[in-house]
């Protein structure tokens, strides 16, 4: 299990892996430029998508990787079923923690709603379950013609359910959409995108205005197939209601924040699914999730806490899955209008320094949680430096510094958090606000319910704060957001960050790219603006009649690899 | 409700001195009462004992300690109830507890009883268009579902202690004014209101001196009762997410914390959730008690 | 009687528009509903635009008046997290939380009643003590707190139940019973004590002394003088039903009103919060006017008080 991740550009003329583990290093680029990677799903059988999940005990599964080995077959797509599951009448029930508010992709960027229409409305391209890489789905390959100019190239005689074509005029249609979403603004400013050009029935490029290489990632986050005709007829919140895709599933039934019924689609372009019939029942509930999972009424639970593992790993009928996960914990220091104390780094390292990220990691996560090593990204991204290391536990460094910089005797400090949002935050929040007080600052704990929270930090009243962050595997989703005058930003890393990221986005070439994102991880690191804590591990509970099921660390569920007994 | 009407009748009996002994001993008679009424001194003396005086197990996170047995299942005094998912100790977190769990209810209800009070004597002397408004605001109040009413008044005015005492009391005084409005009702039209008119009391004077002691009865009652439903809606909200927050601690929010662990740490849930039931039962009791002291037609 | 229909009804209106004026100012309070429907990273333009859209960057009272005439026109606004009108989205909703109200109220009345007049009939034996006691402590149990207790002992423990959700009647038992804990025990002991108040009247004594036999005098006589009372003030309870419909409905996954009205006071989704604060209350003076009407027509003393 050396890689972790990788990253994958097909049609790009080189590709590229990275070893994972601790000392990863950039391998050399392999693969050479008239590699045209198929990933046709026929045949090729990529041993991805059918890796069983691992069942654990509070160790966390690694990835169930897609192929590394440098086989031409980068895509997800699994081989093509027979037509022999139409016989079948399989069911799958699956427990979620809320109801979807729209099923429209252009409308949310919500995991947990793309979860479902996921099975119902495809990609163009996708992440992998890895979170590292982006893959060719509907579209058979994507490819930069120039800084500026992306070309896909289309699966061909696939239809939406309603008997739309799927075509370039479709894709046109849909990337017109996603690319003016008020959702997805945050991934693509409004001076980037200019237009998408049909070259041919199956063949589109996009042309933006300067050079910005997320738009493969903002691609890989929204960019479903959107059928033109119905969605302009019905329009965009009723489409949301009644979505048509080109999926393996069509939508049945939706009783509001009851349950939503996904009947197959028998004429899949990728054969029938074995599965007839998902149910997906909304049960927000941690504890009654679990229970649901435990007495059969549901065979897959999403996202459940920690609290939840002993009981899983005990059952002789549910396995808990865990997978790295995406969403970052990390106490932001205002510095801004925080207390003058934080404007000294020396400061802010000692508080990094004092608290034990291990223990937590080991006590309120059960183990299932990876500690932030002293940068934003995590370990399977491909923004991450590996030659970062984490801030170790070291109270007496802690102190040492804070005497360093005057404030050995302690400083005020408010540090305020989120309660009930995110499993464990309550607890998170009283334990790092305990570990701060043991290096002798005094710390006033405000907790607020997130409806406050947002309240305030709206209002730019929030000062330091704890939350728990998730965005999108690209790295410019992610270091973009702590430049200066952006939304997350409560500490000015200075021109030189900000000039970086914003150079990397303008790189289509990701040796040039990962180079400069290294050298802000660095200033970040050096300077940090937040307390790098925790990324939970994201827990499943499954059935063991459920085959195939690969958790994703964007936490969407696909399931096109799963099958039940 | 029966509670009300009969504590509308109590309210009609006019004060008397000599009556006490014998309202003391219906109240006294039952064991369920004396119990229920030691207890509550009990948990009124606990949430006296400074905050400052519970070791520091209750208060300082040890996470080798996560989800330690309950004492009581190993025979030690240690971690009686066990501890929660911080590695607190679960009992002297439920002692710590009372404390806010006991004053956000009868600050709540000191509160409720005085707007409430008020605005029913108030309505009821004056009739017109302040019993209409009266009136109308209690019906208005009565209907609201208080449980979501409490909840989007809290997250408005933000989570902390005394939001949600606020809360509490606003949503609360209805129930007084009502009984209150009814209770006066009967009384102004009688001989000593109309003396005191006569002579040229003011109204002030009639409202506190005269009609405030003879209603003190079924104040007296709805105010107990009302501590037990204040407790109980205290810890839905806190339940929820929306009660008060670390460093504070109510029972409602200890069992909000240990909801999570009902499995792993039943300990963490099941004695918070035992000290609100007793408690709430406790008041209950010597309020129907006092009702039955208070109630001229109840037997020795 | 018409008069006094008339005079009941009339003053119901102001009570309704009080309603929506207080649950108006409520939802005004509760933060800025732009950040929570266009995400935190939304530039400050189209949240401008959103407030313009929505009519958020009028005066309050302009807010108001347009609010009370839409509502007047059966329009409570658009959901700003659905993107759906609030009555849609209501509607929706509602038949999960009458289905879970009716069966907690017939439970209350089938409990209440039989073993009310029990009570009250072997008043003072031991298992009037026992009753007496589990009432008591029906009515001290944090409604969540019984929810789970349900969940864990009765669905996964004994697995006899299902744990939550909606589906056939054997998903309607442990929700039932966790909200009409407080109805129950509610009815339990208001039985008792009607019907000890009646039994001690002279017509009973009479009808006994006559030497109808004491089933019949229960029948005939005590039940339906307990009966109606214990209906109204059951009928008035509507408002605590709600209250414990946020929290079981929460507690078991129920598709109801009450969790969605909690859900949408944590993504501040202020017509939600208000168009359903807002019909419940409604509802509920609605439900005490016909009462008190019913009870009019029933008891002519009442209509001269």
């Amino acid at each position: 299990m050396g890689q972790h991740w990788k990253w994958l550009l097909t049609g790009m003329s080189r590709r590229r892996f990275v070893g994972g583990a601790l000392a990863a290093t950039l391998l050399a680029a392999c693969g050479g430029g008239e590699s045209t990677p198929t990933a046709t799903g026929e045949g090729s059988g990529g041993s991805g998508g059918e890796t069983a999940p691992t069942a654990t005990a509070a160790a966390p599964t690694v990835p169930a990787n897609i192929d590394t080995s440098g086989s031409t077959n980068g895509g997800l797509v699994p081989p093509k079923a027979p037509e022999s599951n139409l016989q079948s009448t399989k069911q799958l029930t699956v427990g979620m923690s809320l109801d979807p508010t729209t099923l429209n992709p252009v409308l949310t960027t919500t995991a947990a709603y793309q979860s479902i229409y996921a099975q119902i409305l495809e990609q163009l391209v996708i992440f992998g379950p890895d979170g590292g890489s982006v893959s060719p789905w509907l579209a058979e390959s994507f490819e930069w013609v120039d800084d500026t100019t992306l070309e896909l190239r289309l699966r061909q005689g696939i239809s939406f359910t309603n008997g739309e074509p799927f075509d370039a005029e479709s894709v046109k249609f849909s990337i017109d959409a996603f690319a003016a979403a008020k959702a997805y603004a945050f991934m693509i400013p409004p001076d980037v995108y200019k237009e998408t050009e049909v070259v041919d029935e199956y063949t589109a490029r996009v042309h933006l205005n300067r050079p910005y290489a997320p738009f493969i990632g903002f691609l890989a986050r929204g960019g479903a197939a959107l059928p033109p005709k119905y969605y302009a007829e019905v329009g965009e919140d009723a489409f949301g209601q009644q979505p048509i895709g080109t999926g393996p599933f069509v939508l049945a039934e939706w009783v509001k924040d009851d349950h939503i019924t996904l009947k197959r689609n028998d004429d899949y372009w990728n054969g029938p699914h074995p599965v007839a019939t998902v149910t997906y029942r909304v049960i927000p509930e941690d504890t009654a999730r679990l229970a649901a999972l435990e007495t059969g009424e549901i065979d897959l639970a999403m996202l459940l806490p920690v609290s939840a593992l002993n009981r899983l790993n005990a059952s002789d009928t549910v396995d808990a899955v865990t997978h790295p996960g995406l969403r970052k914990f990390a106490l932001h220091f205002d510095t801004k209008t925080g207390p003058e104390a934080l404007k000294d780094k020396r400061v802010r390292i000692a508080l990094n320094l004092a608290v034990d990220k291990q223990a937590i990691v080991d006590g309120i996560f059960q183990g299932a949680a990876d500690p932030m090593e002293g940068q934003w990204e995590a370990r399977q991204e491909f923004g991450f430096n590996p030659n970062i290391s984490m801030f170790p536990y070291d109270v007496e460094q802690a102190k040492a510094l804070l005497a360093e910089a005057g404030y050995a005797d302690g400083f005020d400090l408010q540090v305020t958090y989120t309660v009930g949002r995110y499993p464990q935050d309550k607890e998170l929040g009283e334990i790092v606000c305990d570990y701060i007080k043991q290096v002798g600052v005094n710390v006033i704990q405000r907790p607020l319910e997130y409806g406050t929270f947002t309240s305030l930090r709206q209002e730019g009243t929030l000062g330091s704060h704890q939350w728990g962050l998730l965005l999108p595997p690209e790295p410019y989703f992610n270091y973009g957001n702590f430049v200066q005058g952006s939304a997350y930003e409560t500490h000015d890393l200075g021109d030189e960050y900000s000039r970086l990221v914003d150079e990397a986005s303008r790189r289509t070439d990701l040796d040039e790219q990962l180079a400069l994102y290294h050298q802000a991880a660095q200033i970040m690191h050096d300077d940090p603006p937040m307390l790098f804590l925790v990324i939970p591990q994201d827990i499943y509970g499954v059935s063991k009649r459920v085959r195939g099921f690969q958790p994703r660390t964007d936490q969407v569920l696909w399931l096109f690899t799963v099958d039940v007994d | 409700m029966s509670a009300l009407s009969e504590s509308l009748r109590a309210g009609r009996e006019p004060a008397v001195q000599s009556v006490w002994a014998r309202r003391f001993g219906v109240f006294w008679r039952s064991w369920e009462t004396r119990i229920s009424t030691l207890l509550l001194l009990v948990m009124i003396g606990v949430a006296l004992v400074p905050t400052s005086v519970w070791p520091d197990t209750a208060f300082d996170s040890n996470l080798t300690l996560r989800h330690r047995e309950p004492g009581l299942l190993m025979g030690t005094t240690d971690y009686l109830f066990g501890a929660d998912a911080l590695g607190r100790d679960v009992f002297f977190r439920i002692l710590m507890g009372t404390k806010l769990t006991l004053l956000i209810a009868g600050l709540a209800t000191l509160f409720a009883t005085i707007i409430g009070s008020a605005a029913g004597l108030c309505a009821a002397y004056f009739r017109g268009w302040v019993d209409m408004v009266v009136s109308r605001l209690v019906d208005i109040m009565l209907a609201f579902p208080i449980l979501l009413l409490v909840l989007a008044l809290v997250a408005a005015l933000g989570q902390s202690v005394s939001s949600v005492i606020i809360v509490l009391a606003l949503s609360g005084w209805a129930g007084y004014a009502r009984v209150i409005r009814s209770a006066t009702l009967s009384l102004v039209e009688r001989e000593f209101v109309e003396a005191a008119r006569c002579t040229g009391a003011r109204s002030g004077h009639i409202l506190l001196r005269h009609l405030l002691p003879n209603v003190a009865s079924p104040i007296l009652v709805l105010s107990t009762l009302n501590l037990a439903s204040f407790i109980l809606t205290e810890s839905s909200v806190s339940f929820l997410g929306l009660g008060p927050q670390p460093p504070a601690v109510t029972w409602g929010a200890l069992i909000g914390d240990g909801r999570n662990y009902m499995y792993d740490a039943w300990w963490a849930t099941l004695f918070p959730g035992l000290a609100i039931i007793l408690t709430v039962l406790a008041f209950n009791l010597v309020g129907d008690a006092m009702r039955d002291a208070f109630d001229p037609h109840t037997r020795q | 009687m018409l008069a006094y229909a008339i005079r009941r009804i009339l003053i119901a209106i102001p009570t309704l528009i009080g309603i929506t004026l207080i649950t108006f100012l409520l939802v005004r309070v509760t933060g800025d509903p732009a950040r929570f429907v266009l995400g935190d990273t939304a530039p400050p333009s189209a949240i401008e635009a959103f407030r313009a859209e929505h009519g958020l960057d009028k005066p309050l009272p302009v807010q108001f008046v347009n609010y009370l005439a839409g509502v007047a026109r059966g329009d409570l606004g658009t959901s700003l997290r659905y993107q759906q009108p609030v009555l849609t989205l209501f509607a929706e909703r509602l038949p999960a939380t009458i289905q879970l109200g009716l069966s907690a109220y017939i439970l209350a009345l089938l409990v209440g009643v039989s073993v009310g007049v029990y009570s009250a009939l072997r008043a003072g034996s031991p298992l009037d003590k026992v009753i007496r006691v589990s009432v008591l402590f029906g009515q001290a149990v944090p409604g969540f707190y019984l929810g789970l207790v349900l969940i864990i002992v009765v669905a996964v423990g004994l697995g006899w139940l299902p744990t939550g959700g909606r589906g056939g009647l054997s998903h309607l038992v442990l929700p039932t019973i966790t909200l009409a804990s407080y109805l129950v025990a509610f009815s339990v002991r208001f039985t008792r004590s009607v019907m000890l108040d009646v039994l001690h009247h002279d017509y009973i004594r009479t009808a006994r002394a006559k030497g109808v036999a004491e089933g019949a005098v229960i029948r005939r006589h005590a039940l339906r003088n307990a009966l109606i009372p214990l209906v109204t003030v059951l009928a008035l309870q509507s408002s605590v039903v709600f209250s414990g419909a946020v929290v079981t409905e929460t507690v078991f996954s129920w598709p109801g009103i009450g969790r969605f009205a909690l859900q949408a006071i944590s993504t501040r989704d202020f017509p939600v919060i208000q168009g359903t604060v807002l019909i419940l209350t409604a509802f509920v003076v609605l439900v005490n006017l016909i009462v008190d009407l019913a009870y009019a027509y029933l008891d002519p003393r009442i209509r001269y008080s």
